[in-house]
């Protein structure tokens, strides 16, 4: 899903900022941002906090698009993340 | 400026017998206090049209609408049934939806990413209980869903009552339900392209419903359809019931070489040459034929200022859509548009003189104009409430 980015991690990072940053606002995007944040979650969060707050995002954008696996699967992540009862 | 006093008398005067009425007072006309005024004791705490089921075709389309300041979202669930939210959220009342769209998934406000399914239920608090966090005790998504006002649709239009506290829809409609029953359980369809039109009039909503109530002005202001249907071949509906209008019993369309559009089935035989078309108070105008229907929505802009939205519906699916019956759905369209914009030069010259102060509501005759003195009537009783 983005398979397109580069793999350095470094480099990675920085792509998906700049992608969550150009896709902000923009509508019929909430697939490639739920992931992209996923994404940051699994590969970029440096603390807890960091990454249930990125598997937030995931989840909202996945609510957006209607994607009811995937949110299924982000809440079971987050009540283990205790970020949802 | 209204004055109490000078109100309550002259509604006084318009809840007379019509042979001795007279007609609403210029200032229910030219005053912004009397939109303010009816808004209140009309609009919000009764029935009336906010837009059609058309406006929302598909499951999760949304369209937002302003009534009367009030913000609202008509929408189509996932059951396919038309549901009316205020379109605010209720975390900090941000609006939710600023333009018309389909959600295929959950609505989300653009401010703090709050989330309510289709069917209104608040579906997600992100960070509520700080970063990460989205549930807290202090919201409780079971109490917190979208406030959902009371709707109804009949024959596609879409009406609500935003109090809560009007009668049934059963009972606000039952009257002129009861008059068009011939029509009751019709199956309807809209022709996507070549079947609305809208107008946007520099007049009181009042006045559009007026004249689409009489008859009487036919004969000097439509002087082709009066070629052939005469002032004589028209007939009042003007009981008392939250609606009035007048029928013709000439209805002929004449699409040239083109087929005839198909009728609505099980018609009793009135219908062959019968066409009718009640204003059904306080902003729906309906015409009812034996081959087609349309209903029109007055959208209050401003005391001074109306949006008339016409949508045109058929019998069936091949009348509404297929090929063959284009040109009859456009010329009808088209005769139709023509129709009603001939009648703007009158209600806007009717604001216009609303302006003269000598002029205090005017007169009725008491055999021409009794279907517009029920719709005074009904108004006065609603504003004196």
């Amino acid at each position: 899903m983005t398979g397109s980015l580069p793999a350095s991690p470094p480099d990675r990072r920085k792509k998906v900022d700049d992608v969550l940053t150009r896709l902000h606002g923009r509508q019929g995007c909430a697939f490639q941002l739920s992931a992209l944040h996923e994404e940051a979650a699994d590969d970029f969060a440096k603390t807890a906090d960091e990454r249930r707050f990125h598997l937030t995002h995931a989840w909202v954008y996945a609510l957006v698009d209607g994607d009811d696996a995937r949110v299924i699967s982000l809440e079971h992540r987050l009540k283990e993340a205790g970020g949802l009862t | 400026m209204l004055h109490a006093q000078d109100l309550a008398e002259a509604l006084e005067a318009v809840r007379q017998p019509v042979a001795r009425a007279k007609g609403l007072p210029n200032a229910l006309y030219n005053s912004p206090d009397a939109l303010a005024l009816e808004r209140e004791k009309i609009f919000h705490s009764g029935w009336a049209s906010i837009g059609f089921g058309c406006d929302v075709p598909n499951v999760g389309d949304a369209t937002p609408i302003d009534y009367l300041g009030a913000p609202l979202l008509l929408l189509r669930d996932k059951e396919g049934a038309i549901r009316v939210y205020e379109n605010v959220c209720r975390h900090r009342g941000m609006i939710l939806v600023e333009e018309k769209k389909n959600f295929g998934g959950v609505i989300r406000c653009p401010y703090h990413s709050w989330c309510y399914s289709l069917d209104g239920k608040l579906r997600a608090t992100p960070h509520v209980g700080g970063p990460g966090v989205n549930s807290h005790e202090s919201v409780d998504p079971e109490t917190m869903g979208l406030n959902e006002v009371r709707s109804a649709v009949f024959m596609d239009v879409v009406f609500v009552n935003l109090d809560g506290k009007a009668p049934s829809f059963e009972d606000w409609m039952g009257p002129l339900k009861g008059h068009m029953k011939d029509f009751e359980g019709a199956q309807i369809f809209h022709a996507a392209t070549s079947s609305g039109f809208s107008f946007d009039i520099e007049a009181n909503w009042k006045l559009i419903l007026e004249n689409n109530c009489e008859s009487y002005h036919l004969p000097w202001v439509h002087p082709g359809l009066s070629s052939y249907s005469r002032l004589e071949d028209h007939y009042h509906l003007a009981e008392p019931g939250g609606f009035s209008g007048q029928g013709t019993l000439v209805y002929n369309p004449d699409y040239g070489d083109a087929p005839d559009l198909p009728d609505f089935p099980n018609l009793p035989a009135k219908w062959d040459k019968a066409a009718e078309y009640p204003s059904f108070y306080p902003n729906t105008l309906f015409g009812f034929h034996r081959d087609h229907y349309w209903a029109a929505h007055l959208d209050p802009k401003a005391h001074n200022q109306t949006v008339e939205r016409v949508e045109i519906y058929y019998a069936s699916e091949e009348a509404a859509k297929s090929d063959d019956f284009a040109k009859m759905r456009t010329t009808n369209a088209k005769m139709w548009k023509e129709v009603l914009s001939e009648d703007l030069f009158v209600t806007q010259g009717m604001q216009v003189g609303r302006g003269a102060p000598g002029f205090a509501g005017g007169v009725f005759s008491a055999v021409m104009d009794s279907p517009t003195h029920c719709f005074h009537d009904w108004v006065a009783a609603r504003i004196s409430a």
